[in-house]
């Protein structure tokens, strides 16, 4: 098999069993490892060995017995077998990647402009490797996509749109051997012409600025722009998850890498396609009458999840500015304590609305808290706010690990933006209650001013899925 | 009782071939059907109840029940058992190996560490293991871990399996882990045994082919030219080397399904074998790999594939999905970029833990103490030991 490959890149990828049936996703909770394929077939093979062995010792991962235990699978036979890819892709300099990757969903439970139509699916698209689209790491936001609206995206000016980019390229170094990260700029001068019209564009208010300095230099950033204007991609991304859903029978979502050539033609490689778990509730609900001092919270436009009423009675927050202020290292703490407090709560049947700045479960502590899904599996709802104090932004990011789960376990994620589409939020609407985090977790004390476990009883979830309206307060 | 101690097998005969069996033995019987491992069992069952013994018989198979029973029981729950004989006292538990090799192994292990030391055991044919799992690898995998945790015990455990059935390399992994493995053949008058493997013990004339009469116990090594030219000319007849056995069960089906294909013979029941063991055991994707797959496409991905067993959700999304696209969007090839996978099967993974030695972690780690804590150790196995250079 190996000298089949030759020396092309590989990708040694975990097929169990369980994985992929219908409502059982498993994203992410077993390994994937890139083989760059480099060196004498001695070292290759050895190289393959150890992909192998991590695909299979992945199968004892907690995160993914964590899962299995939750879903009552932990009894099953839970047999690993192992897909082997080609990585699809080209050289650019001392590098391979394919053009641009990505996820695609079939249906979007999330629409960012009210007329636009969810059921044309949707991509989250990424120049190289599609893993920057399925992991939810760095400062990198992958281009999001609706297939009713191509070209649309939700951000309006091009400072916004170059920052909340992707930054950085997953791509593997042939000559180191190994998988690496590397900034747009180390990427451009190994880019043609061509590739750079179709992925890239020119930071034009940048560049002005620049002009202005006396300094006559390019700026770009990756938005996959003219890609996305290629009416023949498009419309065949859009039939392709539409038939795939038609066949199935049950909303899809797919993995893929897209390469291009120089005259603007395309080749789509379909990686992956598993059946999406949709919650079983569904239709329009009743939004309550409550009096503004009792809302938590009133947001628009922001949320994910099926229609439902759901009750709230312990709300955990993270306090933003203090989060800030907390030393940086000391961070995966605060992760580590929602841990602790999820397993304090596990099996109680309390239901738990988790608040936290700017982005859950990435990697980086300064963007939010860095907690991993098995930290938060027990909670019913989870907001991502945002904080202008310390430039947090919540970020939907549809098609990360983070959205399966949520998705899987029909856990409530919205974000509280701070403009039109948060109708109102109450940050200290239980300033006035005891915090419980001193007594769950007493040897971690000196927390207790950033993580804070409030009891609310009476308090209520209402999620009306149609319009994306989502109402918590007290009950009347 | 101590380990190694002297039993009778309720043949004296027998007993003087093999120098006596052995507490902790493993006893492997195999044989061209199972009325010649009935021979042996009855005077067993026999003599283990004279001797008070703890008699245990492990119910699995479709075939006739070795010991006879009143009815078919239910099957064993939560470690008990399905029934107790009313006249001999012996405890019958039944499984299904259709539950899959992992709970089918370790519930059978349960029950060997209830029925605890000293216990006397009779297994039904390790071949229709073979049968529900559809590889001889597999099979091989539930005899080498579950033989030596009797052998610990000190118990004793008559197999059977059926000769000319399985893989050279399967047998051989079951002569390695037994302590007896014992051919026997059989033409209507007489009975032969050839002791094969026999631990510890050794006589100048133990490893030759004996023959019983059948009217009593009295067993004579075959040094007579005359009988022992009879008895080559049956082991003949049986085809004790049969060509096909250097391929697993496994590949040995799918030859032959190919076969049969390539002469336009091709069942319903065939492709649904092929999808089961080999694709997707979820019914609702069976359905649509039904649907939309060409035969010829199950050889591709079959030629394309490492060791047996399923191919897993992933592999089989991709797959899957690729079809139903190229059959249902017009000019789709023309923007399709080929894919050219391989496929590891999944039952690569469980010979890797039995092969290094990791089933006894993987089956503390299956108790809810142990699940979390013996996983980490699980991995580090896993992670560190070597074992797939013979596959890839």
């Amino acid at each position: 098999m190996l000298e089949y490959y030759g020396q092309n890149p590989i990708i040694v990828r975990s097929s169990s069993l369980l994985e992929d049936g219908f409502g059982n996703a498993f994203a992410g909770k077993y390994e994937s490892v890139f083989c760059p394929n480099r060196g004498e077939i001695e070292e290759r093979m050895e190289a393959f060995e150890n992909a192998v062995r991590i695909v299979y010792a992945s199968t004892m991962d907690p995160s993914a017995l964590e899962y299995r235990r939750n879903r009552g699978l932990d009894n099953r036979d839970e047999q690993m077998a192992i897909l082997v890819q080609r990585v699809s892709g080209a050289y650019y300099g001392p590098y391979f990647m394919p053009c641009t990757a990505g996820v695609g969903y079939s249906y979007s439970a999330y629409k960012w402009m009210p007329d636009m139509d969810p059921s044309a699916g949707m991509l989250r698209i990424v120049m190289g490797l599609g893993t920057k689209a399925v992991d939810r790491t760095e400062n990198d936001y992958p281009r999001l996509v609706n297939l009713d609206r191509p070209e649309v995206t939700m951000l309006t000016s091009v400072a916004d749109k170059h920052r909340f980019s992707q930054h950085k390229i997953d791509v593997i170094n042939m000559e180191k051997n190994e998988l690496e990260e590397v900034s747009l700029s180390a990427l451009l001068p190994y880019l043609p012409r061509w590739y750079k019209n179709t992925v890239l564009e020119h930071d034009t208010e940048a560049e002005d600025r620049l002009k202005e300095a006396g300094r006559y230099r390019d700026v770009y950033f990756v938005s996959c722009q003219q890609l996305l204007a290629n009416r023949k991609f498009t419309s065949m991304m859009k039939k392709t998850l539409h038939e795939l859903q038609q066949a199935y029978g049950n909303p899809i979502d797919i993995e893929y890498t897209v390469n291009l050539s120089k005259e603007n033609d395309f080749v789509v490689n379909l990686l992956q396609c598993r059946p999406l778990y949709v919650g079983k509730d569904g239709g329009r609900i009743q939004m309550p009458n409550v009096a503004p001092e009792k809302v938590f919270f009133d947001i628009r436009e922001s949320s994910m999840g099926q229609s439902c009423v759901r009750p709230i009675d312990i709300v955990i927050q993270v306090e933003p500015k203090e989060y800030y202020e907390f030393e940086h290292v000391k961070k995966p703490l605060i992760a580590e304590a929602i841990g602790a407090i999820n397993q304090y709560y596990k099996g109680s049947g309390h239901h738990i609305l988790l608040t936290v700045p700017g982005r859950i479960g990435t990697s980086s502590p300064e963007l939010g808290v860095p907690v991993r899904f098995v930290d938060i599996s027990g909670v019913d709802a989870i907001c991502e706010v945002t904080d202008n104090r310390a430039g947090y932004m919540p970020e939907l990011s549809y098609g990360s690990h983070m959205f399966q789960d949520l998705v899987e376990a029909n856990i409530f994620y919205g974000a509280i933006f701070g403009d039109r589409r948060t109708l109102s939020y109450q940050r200290d609407f239980f300033e006035e209650q005891p915090n419980l985090f001193p007594q769950i977790c007493p040897d971690r004390a000196e927390l207790s001013s950033i993580v804070r476990i409030y009891q609310a009883d009476g308090m209520q979830l209402w999620v009306d899925g149609i319009e994306n309206h989502v109402i918590c307060a007290m009950q009347a | 009782m101590a380990a190694f101690e002297k039993v009778k097998s309720g043949l004296s005969g027998l007993d003087r071939i093999l120098d006596n069996i052995r507490l902790g033995d493993n006893v492997v019987w195999q044989v061209t059907s199972l009325d010649e491992y009935r021979f042996f069992v009855e005077p067993y069952i026999r003599q283990a109840l004279e001797d008070q013994r703890n008699l245990v018989y492990i119910r699995f198979a479709q075939h006739a029940p070795i010991i006879p029973l009143p009815e078919e029981p239910a099957l064993s729950k939560d470690c008990m058992p399905s029934c107790i004989l009313p006249d001999s006292g012996i405890k019958v538990y039944r499984f299904d190996p259709e539950v899959g090799f992992e709970p089918f192994t370790v519930a059978i292990h349960d029950v060997i560490t209830r029925e605890g030391r000293d216990a006397f055991y009779v297994f039904d044919s390790l071949s229709e293991l073979q049968s529900a799992w559809y590889t001889d690898l597999m099979m091989g995998n539930f005899f080498c871990v579950t033989c030596p945790y009797l052998f610990i015990l000190d118990t004793v455990a008559y197999f059977p399996l059926i000769r000319g059935r399985h893989s050279f390399d399967a047998v051989a992994r079951i002569r390695e882990t037994t302590q007896l493995l014992l051919d026997v053949h059989s033409d209507g008058s007489e009975i032969y045994v050839h002791p094969l493997k026999v631990w510890k013990r050794y006589s100048s004339t133990m490893f030759l082919p004996h023959f019983c009469s059948g009217a009593d116990d009295h067993f004579e090594p075959l040094t007579d030219p005359v009988a022992a030219s009879r008895y080559y000319s049956l082991i003949k007849s049986s085809s004790t080397f049969n060509q096909e056995q250097s391929y697993d069960s496994y590949d040995r089906f799918f030859s032959k399904a190919k076969a049969d294909y390539q002469a336009g013979y091709f069942t319903e029941n065939t492709e649904s074998m092929i999808i089961e063991s080999m694709m997707s055991r979820d019914p609702k994707m069976q359905k649509l790999i039904h649907e939309f797959f060409e035969v010829e496409d199950y050889f591709t991905l079959r030629d394309r594939m490492i060791g047996s067993g399923a191919i897993g959700g992933k592999a089989c999304g991709m797959l899957l999905a690729r079809k139903i696209v190229e059959k249902k969007l017009d000019g789709y090839h023309k923007h399709a970029e080929q894919h050219d996978s391989f496929y590891i099967g999944s039952d690569i993974f469980y010979t890797y833990i039995v092969s290094n030695g990791c089933w006894n972690l993987r089956i503390e780690q299956r108790t809810s103490e142990g699940y979390m804590e013996k996983a980490e150790e699980f991995k580090a196995g896993a992670a560190a030991r070597l074992f797939l250079a013979r596959y890839a």
